[in-house]
């Protein structure tokens, strides 16, 4: 009776696989690749994570978590840590409150909008790389465009090396990064503006209500699912940052802009401390997960319905 | 009273269009100088004369043709590559509603939770066991595997919105599931298929990070990666630096004015719908 039974599942199993061929002639391939150059070496990053390893010999010591209490007892963590969240704070303020003001200014039906909208969205198309070296070239003191602009206006005294020192270094490169994403942000803030009802504002302007009003009452409640997604994606773009730190300043100077991706970088591939890097990424990556999440369910709740 | 709001609106944006703009054209009119221009008269802005020459040095001398072809290669094989499975997985993930496929989708999509950089050391690993360092096909691999998630999940989302009517009909006429796919829900998907292509194509055509760690010989580096050995080579040529910076943007930037729309529409596809 239970043998009998046992027959049964077994061939309704293998006939809903059956069934299910179709299903993985479709994605098998997709699921392959994805399994073997995704999925495996993330796994594996863990796993690594509570090894010392040079990549070379042939024995990988196991360690539990001793890389974890190491790199939470390295100054240079923490520093790199704190630089994450100082970029992340820059680029947020800089680049998003520029990216609200354009979308505000292109939401009325001004002259020229398609023109604007791509302008100010073309540097998203362009490489860091180059986005690096055209911006270390305007940072430069000795030929660069804002020094020589700032000496030809007689504010010589304001001239430096951006780049090379240690107060505007880390500014000087969030400011690249908001000039680049700028646009970006704009076009999903942009999108969020034209779904408010035009209704809304003729009732508010029909009550007299001022400009300032409008945008605190109107606009900004009603734009909160853009904010939402804006927020999210500079957070945690920023937390992860690597790029254009390594093109401009390779985290220098004195590791005033060393940041996480880089630490890790340095770890596994200069230093070749595979278990270590493994194990900055993967507080790297669990630090990105919790404010993400936490950030999400913040401002998911203050988004208004109406 | 409108009428000045609107002037400072306008003047604020042109403003702006001025701060994104003359970077760029400080740029190439750097790439048209000579190094003596550049560093002896910082405040022409505009080359007293043009030198084209730069261009072809950068091009031949420094290698930056081989870059390209590299960058073309690179590029063309995972667009392609990725179209073809992210249609195939998303058509088979939004039309088929099992176990299986409901386990498949929450695979890929928590894929988008995942940084690639906490792939990297291992895939070095493996990249270096398969032999696949410093070959097309192993970057194309990896694109594809890293660029699923996202593609997967726009197009799975797009499969879903199409009329399961359509399938029912051809499947009554007699069609096979490849049919159906092929034939019927594909050419439908075009608009969802373009926004994978350009999202991709931008990301992987700039892309530094994996072939800094992947592509080590010259002779296969891609554009971003020639302009890092650039730097190091001509340190003090200028001139020939930024000719391979304005070589290396040019296509992303054309591609964009021609397709500004759907350019727009496709790297902002994973934030909007997400």
């Amino acid at each position: 009776m239970t043998r009998r039974k046992t027959a049964t599942t077994a061939s309704d199993a293998l006939r809903r696989l059956r069934k299910a061929a179709p299903f993985f002639w479709f994605s098998g391939p997709a699921l392959v690749l994805y399994l073997c150059f995704f999925v495996y070496p993330v796994a594996a990053t863990f796993r690594l994570s509570l090894y010392n390893w040079d990549g070379f010999s042939p024995v990988q010591k196991f360690v539990g978590f001793q890389n974890f209490s190491w790199i939470l007892a390295d100054a240079k963590f923490w520093a790199a840590l704190q630089n994450n969240v100082l970029y992340t704070v820059l680029v947020f303020a800089i680049q998003n409150t520029l990216a609200l003001a354009l979308a505000v200014l292109l939401n009325g039906s001004l002259r020229g909008t398609t023109f604007y909208r791509s302008v100010f969205f073309m540097p998203v198309t362009l490489s860091m790389v180059a986005i690096g070296y055209l911006w270390e070239l305007m940072y430069n003191p000795f030929f660069g465009l804002i020094d020589v602009a700032l000496r030809k206006l007689g504010l010589a005294s304001f001239a430096m090396p951006w780049l090379a020192d240690q107060r505007t270094a880390m500014l000087a490169v969030a400011v690249v990064q908001s000039w680049q994403y700028a646009g970006f942000a704009m076009v999903i803030l942009l999108a969020g503006l034209q779904t408010i009802p035009k209704e809304l504002y003729e009732q508010a302007r029909i009550d007299g209500a001022g400009g300032w009003k409008v945008f605190a009452r109107i606009t900004w409640p009603l734009l909160a699912p853009s904010v939402t997604v804006v927020t999210t994606l500079t957070v945690i773009g920023c937390m992860r940052v690597f790029d254009i730190i390594y093109v401009m300043t390779e985290g220098g100077p004195a590791n005033k802009t060393l940041v996480m991706s880089l630490l890790m970088f340095r770890e596994a591939f200069t230093n070749y401390r595979l278990g270590y890097g493994s194990a900055v990424s993967v507080i790297q990556f669990l630090i990105i997960l919790l404010l993400s999440v936490t950030l999400l369910r913040y401002l998911r709740s203050r988004e208004v319905q109406y | 009273m409108p009428g000045s709001r609107q002037w400072g609106s306008q003047l604020f944006l042109s403003l702006y269009a001025c701060a994104v703009l003359l970077p760029v054209l400080f740029m190439v009119s750097t790439s048209l100088k000579t190094n003596q221009e550049i560093t002896m008269h910082p405040d022409h802005f505009f080359p007293t004369a043009v030198k084209i020459a730069n261009y072809l040095e950068a091009w031949r001398g420094a290698q930056m043709g081989t870059y390209f072809k590299n960058s073309l290669i690179i590029t063309t094989g995972s667009i392609a590559a990725i179209l073809v499975l992210s249609a195939m997985a998303g058509y088979a993930l939004a039309r088929y509603s099992h176990v299986y496929s409901r386990a498949g989708y929450v695979l890929f999509v928590s894929g988008l939770m995942v940084p690639p950089q906490l792939a990297v050391i291992p895939l070095f690993l493996l990249m270096k066991n398969l032999s696949l360092l410093n070959s097309y096909l192993g970057m194309v691999l990896l694109y594809t595997a890293s660029a699923l998630p996202m593609s997967v999940f726009v197009l799975t989302g797009f499969f879903r919105l199409l009329p399961m009517a359509l399938e029912e009909a051809a499947v009554i006429d007699g069609a096979s599931p490849f049919q159906v796919f092929w034939r019927v829900l594909l050419p439908l998907t075009r608009p969802a298929l373009a926004a994978v292509a350009i999202m991709n194509m931008v990301h992987i055509w700039n892309d530094f990070f994996f072939p800094m760690l992947f592509l080590t010989d010259k002779q296969m580096k891609t554009l971003p990666l020639g302009l890092l050995v650039f730097k190091n080579e001509f340190s003090t040529n200028h001139a020939l630096m930024f000719a391979g910076v304005v070589i290396a943007s040019v296509p992303t930037v054309i591609a964009f004015v021609a397709l500004q729309k759907q350019f727009i529409a496709g790297m902002t596809a994973g934030a909007t719908k997400g």
